[in-house]
């Protein structure tokens, strides 16, 4: 159970962490398709 | 159950810690890469997200004594007397252009309003255009939308420079201007609940705070995010020397150059732009007899316009870019009806203590313009030289 608390926030924190770093950099921008999807 | 509060809670506060990181790194990255690298190439450009759909940049320009032009798509005509090529001159060395293609006055208040500085010398002169009054309704929202910068927008609402009374009609006009478009309905409800004061709107405004307070911030980040990647390309800064300009050579150069360009026909317009735009000449007759120059809400934009000056505290030098007479003629909008919106406008800025450059005496001078509403060989010449003598 500790672990899969554990999990989600971890997960959660990767997922927003990374999510900022897209929509503050638009690494994906130069290719329209993927960009996009966002 | 704690466990599970805490489990919720850290992404959030993960993503806190994240913006305030990202934002400290970018802020110190950008200070030394703006003073360092040579920005030449975004000063010229036309279009340029960083100046029309920015902030940081234009705040760094403005607090570094930039001569910002605020324009529309007179800057990428094709002669050889656009500023982008004239300057840096001597007397003129930092000069920098603002605007593309359907910006007016609501665009350029917003990158004003957006900037903070307590530069007091701040130098912003306004290439005014008659063809933005056309329509009664002032600007168009699909065209404004596609110059829309959410950064501007809650720059312009959070600067304590700016009165309440000037930000509420600015924000009225967003709600306006921004309606059924999905990409921007933050903004538009962020206005709807600036300017009421209905219950629900309060409501609204406590309910949606914490996502307003997180769009504000990543508009922001990615606004620099942006810069950040463009400067990384960037060559380093270099000395450059520049040449003194004497404006009889000038006019001479722009004289001959126009004499090659326009050659087939009365109006003194580039043939390119003639045979692919007004050939069928018959088609214009009376065609701009309708339009109403004295009643459009672009004359509000306008004043919010100046009010925002005043407010910043900025001193505008406005310039009045005159038509093609000879084609406005023929096509049914009368020399009167012209003159008398130019002095309008102008009588508006002089009423603000702002200084005017009218050019109306200038709607049948040959070459002056480029086609029938753009600054041309001459045109640019002139304007260039009114710029130079205003600023030393």
């Amino acid at each position: 159970m500790k672990n899969k608390d554990f999990g989600f926030a971890l997960i959660s924190s990767i997922i927003v962490v990374l999510a900022i770093f897209i929509l503050v950099f638009e690494p994906f921008n130069d290719i329209p398709f993927i960009y996009n999807q966002f | 159950m704690k466990r599970k509060v805490i489990c919720v809670l850290f992404p959030i506060i993960i993503c806190i810690i994240t913006v305030i990181l990202l934002n400290s790194f970018l802020d110190k990255k950008l200070e030394v890469m703006l003073e360092n690298k040579d920005l030449t190439e975004i000063n010229i450009a036309y279009g340029s997200m960083y100046k029309d759909r920015g902030a940081v940049y234009n705040d760094y320009l403005m607090k570094n004594n930039y001569l910002a032009l605020q324009g529309s798509s007179e800057f990428v005509v094709p002669v050889s007397q656009l500023p982008t090529k004239v300057f840096p001159i001597k007397g003129m060395e930092k000069v920098v252009t603002n605007g593309r293609a359907y910006f007016q006055t609501l665009n350029h208040a917003s990158i004003l309003g957006s900037e903070n500085t307590d530069n007091k010398e701040k130098k912003v002169a306004l290439f005014l255009s008659i063809q933005w009054f056309f329509d009664k309704n002032g600007a168009d929202p699909k065209s404004f939308q596609s110059n829309f910068a959410p950064v501007q927008f809650y720059k312009y609402l959070s600067n304590p420079k700016i009165t309440e009374k000037n930000k509420k009609i600015y924000a009225a006009r967003m709600d306006n201007l921004l309606s059924g478009n999905s990409q921007f309905a933050s903004e538009k409800l962020y206005a709807s609940i600036y300017i009421n004061d209905g219950l629900i709107y309060k409501i609204a405004q406590v309910l949606f705070k914490p996502y307003f307070i997180f769009r504000e911030n990543i508009v922001d980040l990615k606004d620099k995010g942006l810069l950040y990647r463009r400067l990384k390309l960037l060559n380093e800064k270099k000395d450059v020397q520049v040449r003194d300009v004497n404006w009889n050579e000038e006019y001479k150069k722009a004289e001959e150059e126009a004499k090659t360009k326009a050659t087939n026909n009365d109006f003194f317009v580039d043939d390119n732009y003639f045979n692919k735009y007004i050939k069928n000449v018959n088609a214009f007759k009376d065609s701009k007899k309708n339009i109403d120059v004295t009643n459009s809400e672009e004359f509000d934009d306008y004043e919010l316009y100046l009010d925002t000056c005043v407010d910043l505290g900025i001193k505008p030098y406005i310039i009045l870019i005159p038509t093609n007479g000879k084609f406005y003629d023929y096509a049914g909008m009368t020399k009167q009806s012209r003159d008398d919106f130019y002095d309008r406008v102008e009588k508006m800025a002089k009423e603000k203590g702002f200084e005017v450059l009218n050019l109306k005496d200038e709607e049948y001078t040959p070459y002056f313009m480029f086609d029938v509403m753009h600054l041309g060989w001459k045109g640019w010449t002139k304007v260039e030289e009114e710029l130079y003598k205003h600023y030393n």
